[in-house]
């Protein structure tokens, strides 16, 4: 209750009540009282603008003596009685009126002479049972009071009735006096409080003068500090430690050079105690170390915290409050064993975590989990420290020295057992300090709860960090599992982010622990890592690429190992020129590596496996296939989607009346696609892989060109899979490619073709053809036949000296591959028949083939009868079918002795070319007159193909009817009477003469006259008929029709023409039909003989009136 | 004043060179290849945007970004700002410049209207680039129906 | 004066990374790495809070013993990384606040340049010379 420096550890900052008058009256309600009056809160007004906050408010009593009043404006007076109250029970006016008045009086003036306005009289009135006077007094002995003391402030006196008694009423009054002393109680301590923030504030400002004492000052601002904590305002009290804090690091950090703060220098004394934090109500020795006043204003600032619901805060201030500790000690100098700071601030963080550890909401520890992370892995990393500086990493023994360090430490650590369940932090790191086999559970723990914590707020990468710090240290444990499983996933997480130089370091990490677990396979693996980076000294890496191949020879059984980034495939080349490869021709293939290996490594040899692809495969959709025959690095080198070019195209739209609406720009819109993280290595099948020419192959750092071959020996489709440098036992194999470049094989059958050499076949004279032998991709047996059947009429050959046959069967004979080979077959075919057929028999085709064959004759031949008035001659024209040309000879025409035949051109031989006619021309020598009989007649010529073939006859079969000529015709135009020429346009008469020469059957005959339209027309009639009774032979008869001529010139005659006129005879005719109309039947060529055939007429043209022509 | 004529021009000229160069390398000439204007102005847009966000808060969502194109972009390269944003909230924004910078000088109406995609080629890579750079991938395709009138179509790739 | 400027890409991988002293280069990067995490965590809150994190500077990430490391993340999703040694008590947030402007300065002037594809290392000797001497506080 004094404001002395050594205080015990819960401070009793109440005010001080003290009482006067009746004590006994108060005693009675003094328990009441003092626990009633905290229970509510009150409200406090502040001064200078701050909040008004509500506050509990106990208090202290104490009787009153008036020596030890202070005065009402000393600036301790918080400490002091700062509250007055005078308890009576009287009730009797007239008592009031002879002694309390004037003790009242006394009282007051005791007050008043200490300007002490704060002071409050309380009544007490105890009635037992019902009032006996109903009458109310006219005035009580309250009113009374007040009306002599306090006339203007009537709250300074209260009554209360029945306060030891628990009634309705008296509750009432008992509230009410409570209520009153709060209020007027805290109404004095806000002065007092008030008064207390000045002075302080005023100590504050003499900070930098000589003297100025920073514990003094500590203490003062603690106490208002635990006043604003007592009246409930933790959050007020921890800024009063919050200003302590940043004042003494202010004074730290500004140096020590000046004279006014000479009491750092107390400070600089060396370190004796490390007791850590000790959390929790703690007191403040008389001359603490730097650490611990730290230590006790954490404390402090912490149970504020605590007490504000702020757990995370207390953590979140933890760490930099360790940093800034550190700091302190090392800007002041202080000496301190070694291992001391370390102990503490390992204690100091393990207290607080232990302390955010019994706040387990769910809420709570989301909030604090971010903070504790921290200080879960700096508390390892205090420990690990401690460890290597006692000897008690895996691995060592401590020396004599070292456990003379640890006794030391544990004792400048204190003593500060935990409950027997649970140790403290200090109970641990004593044991740790001592035994290896708690040290080490001890740091995994830590090191386990870093992590946790870490991957539980998110932080993933910084939870790997303390993975390496874990792997290293069970490596010195011996194992070497964990510790690779630590570096793994870090270098995962490196990887993936793409830190490539940290990558690095964490393969030659793990190549140490492998090679310490003696794990070949891995230990190869990392070494070709470490040995591939580019980011680690060339002699380093030279070393591990020894390592590697010096492991690589010892290994018993194959090791792959992935390319990744040892070395890297650049482009992919098909050589082959067409795009389909043939069936046992090599296929090459030009394949660019990139080594980042720091030397030559020797493959012994170098395989590109080809995967078959069955047809109608769903394709896999990460998997592009390329249409090329090349992959560049373009394709294979990872490319950020992000950054590619888009096929963009102008866009017109039309409306409908082919106007343009608009036009604008569209996309092509290839799928962004993301970028492959992984790299499959699947195994694929190296048994039909394409080989290295050159081996061994020298693989050089750098570029390094190799050609790969093989002989296709299946068809089908092949996906380029992996590639696979073996060198011994160890094997480096590629990633599947990421875009399938397919490799097509195809055979090739042999195939026979039946080929004319000319364009047409003719029959009758022997042709050549060729036999085609196409062999394909492989060879073919020699003994293997093939076999040629015809047809009938069909015989053919081969070889020139051997009889024509009708099957053929010949052997192929040796013959390589892609060869083709021509036979001459020599073909007959009789002139019988035009379309013959050769069936073809083939060793490789399943079934015989029937090839059709087409021959032409190799002349044809036409014949017209020709007459001039009686005569008669025959002409054949022959025309040739052969390209070459044929030679005739002989012609001759065979009437069967009908009449005697007059060749005018027979006997010459003649060379007929292809397409060529030649006429042969006969003169029948007939009677004029005489009958005629049909003449069976027949041409035939030999015919040969050049001067060494065969000459074969021709021979050419025709009848002859109807040659006599039976009437003569003959027609005139005249022009009309009394002109000299025919004019266009006039009529002219066309005079027919017609004369039968010999009696026939027919009597009547039809004439037409068919004028070309636009030159002639014919008025009249155009047609007419005429009738020969046969008596008056050789006399014409003439008829004349109006013609007109409509042209000018040499006009053509109009034709006439003249036909069988058979007239309508009605009745029965044979065939059941009446034919009632008549019929016209024409003549046969030769019958009617047409003199005016090719005769003109000029006409002239018209005389036109008035107009000269 | 003197800066605004040398970026038409210049713009004029790479429009007309890369359209030669494509003329002579590949003779179809159906729909006309922007690609690569495109793509000068996607990287463009790309590198510039870094320097034009450096003064600027971040960007909370998506929208902001594109308003940000609307206002401060759009005056920053073509001293106006865009006329008219419309979006629908799903990745689809259109924006509208009644009087597009390329434009004004060529016509106004419909003459002329099928080389305009020629000079909004540029700008969508403009666009598409600064927005790739702020992590916002989409593809810009743009509309010209009544010149110097031009809409930007920006569709929003969500992975 | 700053003792150690990385530049980290969008897929969080170094595109540069500047040390006073190159010894302690190695050491650097893990935490420049872990600091990584601590951006992702603010850049993520800085969603929720609304307001809060309009700002490109991000403040101090964490502290070290002896360093302090701040961050900076640009509309692009670009981080700028600065350790500053913790007895250095001279450099106020202002001043890193304007060594960050600085860099991003320097940055986007190498964006723009063609010969630099963006997403790679950054290699450029002058460059180099600039971010150092915004370190050393010579600019």
């Amino acid at each position: 209750m004094n404001g002395t420096i050594d205080i015990g550890l819960v401070v009793d900052r109440r005010p001080l009540i003290t009482c006067a008058g009746e004590l006994e009256v108060f005693s009675s309600i003094e328990d009441n009282l003092a626990q009633a009056l905290p229970q509510d809160s009150c409200e406090w007004r502040r001064s200078m603008g701050r909040p008004i906050r509500n506050v509990h408010i106990g208090a202290n009593f104490t009787p009153y003596s008036s020596k030890a009043l202070p005065k009402g404006t000393q600036w301790d007076l918080i400490r002091q009685p700062l509250f007055h109250i005078y308890w009576t029970e009287c009730t009797d006016v007239d008592i009031y009126k002879s002694t309390l008045r004037d003790d009242i009086d006394g009282w007051l003036k005791e007050l008043n002479a200490k300007d002490i306005t704060d002071w409050l009289v309380v009544v007490v009135e105890n009635y037992d049972g019902k009032r006996t006077n109903k009458l109310l007094p006219r005035t009580t002995v309250l009113d009374k009071i007040r009306a002599d003391f306090a006339p203007k402030q009537g709250d300074r006196c209260i009554s209360v009735i029945n306060p030891g008694k628990l009634e309705s009423r008296s509750a009432d009054s008992w509230r009410g006096l409570v209520s009153r002393i709060r209020h007027l109680l805290l109404v004095s301590y806000a002065k007092a409080v008030a008064r207390l923030e000045d002075y302080v504030r005023q100590q504050r400002e003499r900070r930098n003068e000589i003297g100025w004492n920073f514990m003094q000052y500590f203490q003062l601002q603690e106490e208002l500090a635990q006043v604003l904590e007592m009246l409930g305002l933790n959050d007020e009290a921890l800024v009063q430690y919050d200003e302590l804090d940043a004042l003494l690091s202010q004074f730290v950090a500004n140096g020590i050079t000046s004279e006014c703060v000479n009491w750092l220098g107390e400070f600089q004394k060396p370190l004796e105690r490390w007791h850590g934090l000790k959390l929790g109500p703690s007191s403040l020795s008389k001359t603490p170390s730097i650490l611990e006043l730290r230590a006790y204003l954490y404390a402090k600032q912490a149970q504020m915290l605590l007490l504000t619901n702020k757990v995370w805060e207390m953590a979140s201030r933890c760490l930099p409050f360790l940093h800034t500790c550190t700091r302190e000690l090392a800007i002041l100098e202080i000496k301190a064993p070694p291992g001391a700071v370390a102990c503490w601030l390992f204690l100091a963080s393990m207290e607080v975590l232990q302390t955010c550890d019994k706040f387990n909401h769910a809420d709570e520890v989301e909030e604090y989990s971010l903070h504790t992370a921290c200080l879960w892995e700096y508390a390892s990393q205090k420990l690990k420290y401690l460890g290597d500086l006692c000897g008690l990493m895996p691995g060592g023994e401590p020396t004599s020295d070292q456990l003379h360090t640890v006794v030391g430490l544990s004792a400048g650590m204190g003593d500060n057992p935990g409950p027997a369940n649970s140790p403290s932090p200090t109970d641990k790191l004593k044991s740790a300090l001592i035994h290896q086999d708690v040290f080490n559970k001890t740091y995994l723990e830590l090191a386990e709860l870093a992590m946790g914590t870490y991957k539980h707020i998110g932080r993933l990468r910084s939870a790997r960090l303390v993975g390496r710090e874990v792997a290293s240290f069970y490596m010195s444990l011996g194992q070497h599992q964990k510790s690779a499983a630590f570096l793994g996933d870090l270098l995962r997480t490196f990887e993936q982010d793409g830190w490539q130089e940290l990558a690095a370091q964490t393969h030659l990490e793990l190549a140490e622990c492998y090679k310490k677990a003696g794990d070949v396979g891995k230990l190869i693996r990392s070494c070709a890592s470490v040995s591939s980076a580019h980011e680690i000294d060339n002699i380093i890496r030279w070393t591990y690429f020894d390592e590697m191949t010096r492991h690589a020879e010892s290994l018993d059984k194959s090791l792959a190992v992935p390319f990744e980034n040892i070395v890297k495939i650049v482009s992919v080349n098909v050589l082959n020129d067409e795009n389909v490869i043939m069936l046992d021709t090599k296929v090459h293939v030009e394949l660019v590596l990139e080594s980042n290996l720091p030397r030559e490594l020797v493959c012994e040899k170098v395989d590109m496996s080809l995967e078959a692809v069955e047809n109608k495969e769903t394709s896999k959709s990460n998997e592009k296939y390329c249409k090329g025959r090349s992959l560049s690095s373009k394709d294979l080198k990872p490319r950020d989607p992000m950054l590619q070019r888009l096929k963009i195209q102008r866009n017109l739209d039309y409306k409908q009346d082919k106007q343009l609406a608009s036009a604008g720009i569209v996309s092509k819109f290839t799928e962004l696609r993301r970028k492959d993280s992984t790299q499959q290595v699947c195994s694929s099948e190296f048994a039909h892989a394409l080989e290295a020419n050159k081996l061994p192959l020298r693989l050089s750092p750098g570029l390094n060109v190799i050609r790969l071959s093989k002989l296709a020996d299946e068809t089908g489709k092949f996906y380029l899979g992996q590639v696979a440098l073996h060198v011994g036992k160890l094997a480096f194999v590629s990633a599947t490619l990421p875009h399938r470049l397919a490799i097509e094989v195809k055979e090739e059958k042999p195939t026979l073709q039946l080929n004319k050499r000319t364009p047409t076949l003719i029959s009758g004279v022997e042709q050549l053809m060729n036999i085609i032998l196409t062999v394909g991709s492989h060879p073919i047996d020699p003994k293997s036949t093939i076999k040629l059947t015809s047809s009938r009429g069909l015989s053919f050959q081969i070889g020139a000296d051997r009889p024509l046959a009708t099957t053929l069967e010949f052997e192929v004979g040796a013959k390589p591959a892609y060869s083709s080979s021509r036979y001459a077959l020599r073909v007959l075919a009789d002139m019988l028949g035009k379309e013959h057929h050769v069936t073809v028999a083939a060793p490789w085709a399943a079934k015989p083939t029937a090839v059709t064959l087409n021959f032409t004759p190799p002349l044809t031949a036409a014949w017209r009868l020709h007459s001039a008035r009686h005569r008669k001659w025959v002409q054949v024209s022959l025309t040739g079918q052969c390209e070459q040309g044929l030679t005739v000879r002989e012609a001759k025409l065979d009437v069967a002795g009908v009449c005697e035949v007059d060749g005018k051109n027979a006997s010459s031989s003649h060379l007929i070319p292809n397409g060529m006619t030649f006429s042969f021309m006969w003169e029948l020598l007939i009677k004029p007159g005489a009958d005629s009989p049909t003449i069976k007649a027949e041409f035939s010529v030999s015919y040969k193909l050049d001067e060494d073939s065969e000459e074969r006859p021709y021979r050419y079969f025709f009848d002859i009817n109807d040659y006599q000529t039976l009437y003569l015709l003959d027609a005139d135009v005249e022009p009309a009477k009394g002109s000299e020429f025919c004019r266009v346009g006039a009529v002219c008469q066309l005079r027919l003469a017609i004369a039968q020469t010999r009696a026939s059957r027919e009597r009547s005959l039809m004439y037409e006259v068919l004028a070309e339209q636009s030159v002639w027309a014919v008025c009249g009639r155009t047609a007419g008929v005429v009738g020969f009774d046969g008596s008056e032979l050789e006399r014409p008869q003439t008829v004349a029709l109006d013609v007109m001529p409509l042209a000018s010139g040499h006009l053509p005659l109009p034709l006439v023409r003249i036909s069988k006129y058979i007239p309508a005879e009605a009745g029965n005719d044979k065939h059941g039909k009446g034919d009632t109309h008549p019929r016209l039947e024409p003549f046969s060529p030769g019958q009617v003989y047409n003199a005016s055939k090719g005769k003109q007429i000029h006409v002239i043209t018209p005389v036109s009136d008035g107009h000269p022509t | 004043m003197s800066d605004d004529a040398l970026f038409d021009f210049l713009h004029s000229e790479i429009v007309n060179y890369v359209l030669e160069r494509n003329q002579s390398q590949n003779k179809d000439a159906k729909d006309e290849d922007l690609s690569n204007i495109e793509y000068i102005g996607f990287s463009t847009g790309y590198r510039m945007i870094e320097r034009l966000t450096k003064e600027m808060p971040r960007f909370k969502d998506e929208l902001e970004t594109m308003k940000f194109i609307c206002t401060d972009f759009w005056s920053a390269i073509y001293k106006k700002q865009i006329d008219n944003l419309r979006t629908n909230h799903q990745g689809v924004y259109v924006l509208q410049d009644n009087a597009f910078k390329f434009l004004t000088r060529l016509s106004s109406g419909k003459q002329y209207l099928e080389v305009a995609p020629r000079y909004v080629s540029f700008t969508c890579g403009i666009i598409r680039g600064s927005l790739a750079n702020l992590n916002i991938n989409c593809l810009v395709t743009a509309e010209v129906q009544n010149m110097p009138s031009c809409k930007f179509h920006i569709q929003v790739q969500r992975t | 004066m700053a003792v150690c400027v990385a530049i980290i890409g969008k897929d969080n991988s170094p595109k540069f990374f500047a040390c006073l002293n190159p010894d302690e280069e190695l050491s650097f990067q893990y935490k420049v790495l872990s600091s990584l995490d601590v951006v992702e965590e603010k850049l993520s809150a800085g969603n929720k809070a609304g307001s809060d994190l309009r700002e490109l500077y991000l403040g101090m990430l964490y502290s070290l013993e002896t360093h302090k490391i701040y961050g900076y993340v640009t509309n692009t999703k670009i981080k700028f990384i600065i350790i500053v040694d913790s007895t250095n008590m001279v450099l106020r947030d202002n001043e890193i606040r304007s060594m960050f402007r600085k860099i991003h300065s320097e940055y986007a002037d190498i964006v723009s340049n063609p010969f630099y594809t963006p997403g790679e290392q950054i290699c450029s000797k002058p460059f180099l010379n600039n971010i150092r001497n915004i370190m050393t506080g010579t600019v």
